[in-house]
C-alpha cells in the first residue's frame, strides 16, 4: 500500500489544451497600405459575393464568401472555421488588401497579402466608370506566422450573393466575439473583444452579466475568479463578491484587460460599432441584477440617436433561468422591458419577450418557431459550434439566428445560401 | 446481459485465483479473469468550464479470456449510465524475460450516448479501433504496467431532435498512455489504481460537449479497480 500511496499525488495533475495565447500577425509598420490610398466602402462592396479558390484550396476550401465587416473586409471560409481579416487600399487603380487569416478550431494563423490586378478588378472596384471585367479575380498570398507570405492564393469571381442570403439573420457572437479557450486576440467579454466582433461577421453579441457587491453590472462569465479567465492575481472566489473598484484595481483578465462595467461595454457597442444587437446573459441571480441593468439598457438606446448613420440597436435582457424569470416578472411594466426569454415558449410570450431563445439540441423545433413568429417574437436558439449543425440549422430551419463560439462559420453558411 | 451473466458466472468461478487484472500476464485457454473499475475523468477547465470540470464516474466491467497460442481476448463494458461503451478484442501476450510480461492487441469499441430532457434530445453513435501495446513487470507483490493505446475514430453519427448528421471518419484520434499498479490488497483480492493520460480530439464520455475536434486535449483519467 505504501507504493500505491506514493501513485496518489499522479492524481493532482490537471487536464489541459494547447496555451490559449495565440497572436495573429501584423505586417511591420502598416505593411504596404501605408503607402495606398483609402477604399470607400461603396466600393468595397463590389467585392461582396461568392468566391472560387483556385489556389489555397488546402486552407480555404473550393469557395469563399467575401462581405464588409465592421471595419474590415473579411473572407469566410468553411474548413476548419477559417476567416481572412483585411483591409484595403488603393494605387494607381490596383486594389490592395493585407492582413491575416485564422483558423479558429486550430492555432493555425498567419499573413495576408492580396490585390486585385488594375484590368482583373481593381480598376473597376477602385472607380466609377470602368466596366466590370469578364476576369475579376484575387491574387496574391498567404503565409504561417509572422513569416512573409509565400504560398499561393488565387480567388476567382463566381456571383453575387442570392437573395436568401441577404435576409436578415442574427450571427450572435457568444461571449462579446468568442470563447478565451479558442485562443482569440482578446478575452472574451471584453470591450476590446466586442470592438473586433462584427470582423468575424456577428451582428448581434452576447455577453455574461453579474452585478458586485457595490450594486454594479459588469462583465463576466465564471462563477469565480479563475485561472481560465484571469491573471493570477491577490482575489479569489465570486466575483461578486468585491466591489467594482477592486475588480476594476486587482482583477486582470488572461489577455491583460480588466473588467469592464455594463455600461462600458454598451458604450463601446453604441459608439464604437455598428452591431445591431445585445443580448444580456443574466448571471447572478436573486439580487435585483434586472432592475440594475433596465437603466443602462435605456440610456444606451437612447445614445444610439446621437451616432450618425448608425444602424438601430436592440438590447435584449436575457432570462435563462426560473430565478431571474421570476425577479423580471417582479418588476413593474415588465412587458415593455425588451427581453430575450431561454425558457419555455409559453413563458417567452407570458412576458412578451422579443426572443425566444431554446437550446439547439431539441432539434429545428420547427412548430414552435411558427408559433413565436405568429406573436411576432423572433427564436434564435444556442450555442451551436457543429459545423455540420450549423450548415443544417441555417440551411434548413426557421430560426432567426444562432449564437454561436464561431461567428464565421454561421456567416460563411448563411452568405452560401 | 449475456456478456454480463457470462463475466459473473465466470468471476464465480475462477476468481479463486489471485492475480493482477492489467498486467499482461498469460491466461490458460478458456479460462477467465474479470475485473470491476471504476474511473473519473477531469476535462479541460478551459473548454468545458468550471461547472464541469468534474462529472460522475464511469463503471467498468472487464473480463479477460484465455484462449490457445497465448492470445488472450478481452471485452469491456463502460457506462455512465447515458454512455455506454462496448470493446472487444484480442492480445497476444509473450514473455521476452522473467517478470515482463506484454500484451500487443487490437480492440474494436461502439459507443452510444443520449440524453433526453425538457432540454435535450440528443444522441451520438461512435465506433473506434485501438491498438494497444501493454509491458509490466512483477515485483514481488506488485505489478506495474504500462499500456499504450493509439485511437482511431472510425465513424460517428449525431443527432439533434430531428436532425442527424453522420460522418464516416477513419481518422487517428490520438493516444492514451496508462499507468497502472496493482497488488494484493485484501484476503487474496487485487487491488488497481491508475492513471490514463488521454491526449484526444474526441472524448467520448463528453460527446455532447465537445462539438469541434481538430485540437488534441490532454484529459487524465483516474482508475481504481478489484478484480472479482
Amino acid at each position: 500500500m505504501r507504493l500505491i500511496s506514493l501513485f496518489i499525488p499522479l492524481i493532482l495533475v490537471s487536464s489541459c489544451t494547447e496555451g490559449i495565447l495565440l497572436e495573429v500577425p501584423e505586417f511591420r509598420r502598416g505593411g504596404f497600405l501605408s503607402q495606398t490610398d483609402d477604399l470607400p466602402v461603396s466600393k468595397a462592396a463590389k467585392l461582396e459575393g461568392v468566391w472560387e479558390v483556385v489556389k489555397g484550396n488546402e486552407v480555404f476550401g473550393d469557395s469563399v464568401a467575401i462581405t464588409i465587416s465592421g471595419d474590415r473586409i473579411t473572407v469566410y471560409a468553411q474548413p476548419s472555421v477559417g476567416y481572412i481579416v483585411l483591409e484595403t487600399g488603393v494605387l494607381d487603380s490596383v486594389v490592395f488588401l493585407q492582413g491575416y487569416w485564422r483558423q479558429q478550431v486550430n492555432s493555425n494563423t498567419g499573413l495576408a497579402d492580396l490585390y486585385l490586378p488594375k484590368f482583373q478588378g481593381g480598376g473597376w472596384v477602385s472607380t466609377d466608370s470602368s466596366a466590370k471585367p469578364d476576369t475579376f479575380l484575387i491574387v496574391g498570398t498567404y503565409g504561417n506566422g509572422e513569416a512573409n507570405p509565400e504560398k499561393d492564393l488565387v480567388l476567382r469571381w463566381v456571383r453575387p450573393f442570392s437573395e436568401r442570403a441577404k435576409q436578415p439573420f442574427l450571427v450572435i457572437a457568444h461571449r462579446g466575439g468568442g470563447r478565451t479557450s479558442d485562443r482569440i486576440s482578446y478575452s472574451e467579454n471584453t470591450v476590446e473583444l466586442i470592438r473586433i466582433a462584427e470582423r468575424f461577421g456577428s451582428n448581434v453579441v452576447e455577453i455574461d452579466v453579474r452585478l458586485s457587491r457595490d450594486g454594479i453590472p459588469f462583465i463576466y462569465h465564471d462563477s469565480n475568479l479563475n485561472p481560465r479567465l484571469v491573471q493570477r492575481g491577490a482575489l479569489v472566489g465570486p466575483p461578486e463578491n468585491y466591489p467594482m473598484k477592486a475588480l476594476k484595481d486587482f482583477v486582470t483578465l488572461i489577455h491583460g484587460e480588466s473588467i469592464p462595467t455594463l455600461e462600458e461595454a454598451l458604450q463601446t457597442v453604441v459608439f464604437e460599432t455598428n452591431l445591431r444587437g445585445v443580448y444580456l446573459d443574466t448571471k447572478t441571480e436573486n439580487v435585483g441584477l434586472v432592475s440594475k441593468m433596465i437603466p443602462l439598457v435605456q440610456k444606451a438606446i437612447q445614445d444610439v440617436a446621437l451616432v450618425e448613420n448608425r444602424q438601430p440597436l436592440t438590447i435584449v435582457i436575457g432570462i435563462p433561468t426560473q430565478a431571474v424569470y421570476d425577479e423580471f416578472v417582479s418588476i413593474p411594466n415588465h412587458k415593455l422591458v425588451p427581453s430575450l426569454c431561454e425558457l419555455s415558449l409559453d413563458q417567452a410570450i407570458a412576458i412578451n419577450s422579443l426572443v425566444w431563445a431554446p437550446r439547439w439540441t431539441l432539434g429545428t423545433q420547427d412548430a414552435g418557431i411558427q408559433r413565436a413568429h405568429n406573436q411576432l417574437m423572433a427564436a434564435v436558439t444556442w450555442t451551436m459550434d457543429i459545423d455540420e449543425f450549423i450548415k443544417e440549422y441555417v440551411n434548413n430551419s426557421s430560426f432567426d439566428g444562432i449564437l454561436t463560439n464561431y461567428p464565421s462559420l454561421v456567416k460563411y453558411y448563411q452568405l452560401m445560401r | 446481459m449475456l456478456f454480463i451473466s457470462y463475466a459473473v458466472a465466470s468471476a464465480q468461478t475462477i476468481g479463486t485465483r489471485p492475480g493482477p487484472m492489467q498486467y499482461p500476464e498469460a491466461l490458460a485457454p478458456y479460462n477467465f479473469k474479470t475485473a470491476l473499475e471504476m474511473a473519473f475523468l477531469k476535462m479541460p477547465e478551459a473548454v468545458v468550464e468550471e461547472s464541469d470540470t468534474y462529472r460522475w464516474p464511469a463503471w467498468a466491467l472487464d473480463v479477460f479470456m484465455g484462449l490457445p497460442e497465448n492470445i488472450v481476448a478481452e471485452g469491456k463494458i463502460t457506462t455512465q449510465f447515458i454512455n455506454w461503451h462496448f470493446q472487444l478484442g484480442t492480445k497476444w501476450q509473450w514473455s521476452p524475460v522473467e517478470n515482463v510480461r506484454t500484451y500487443v492487441g487490437v480492440d474494436y469499441a461502439y459507443f452510444m450516448g443520449g440524453i433526453g430532457s425538457s432540454t435535450f434530445d440528443n444522441s451520438n453513435r461512435s465506433s473506434f479501433a485501438y491498438v494497444n501495446v501493454s509491458v509490466g513487470y512483477h515485483f514481488n507483490k506488485i505489478t506495474l504496467t504500462l499500456k499504450e493505446e493509439l485511437n482511431y475514430l472510425l465513424s460517428r453519427k449525431d443527432r439533434a431532435g430531428d436532425v442527424t448528421i453522420r460522418s464516416f471518419t477513419n481518422k487517428f484520434n490520438g493516444v492514451t498512455t496508462s499507468l497502472y499498479l496493482e497488488q494484493e490488497f485484501w484476503k487474496d483480492q487485487q487491488f488497481l489504481i491508475g492513471i490514463r493520460a488521454n491526449y484526444l480530439k474526441f472524448v467520448y464520455q463528453n460527446w455532447l460537449l465537445f462539438p469541434v475536434s481538430e485540437v488534441y486535449y490532454f484529459v487524465p483519467e483516474f482508475v481504481f479497480g478489484i478484480r472479482l
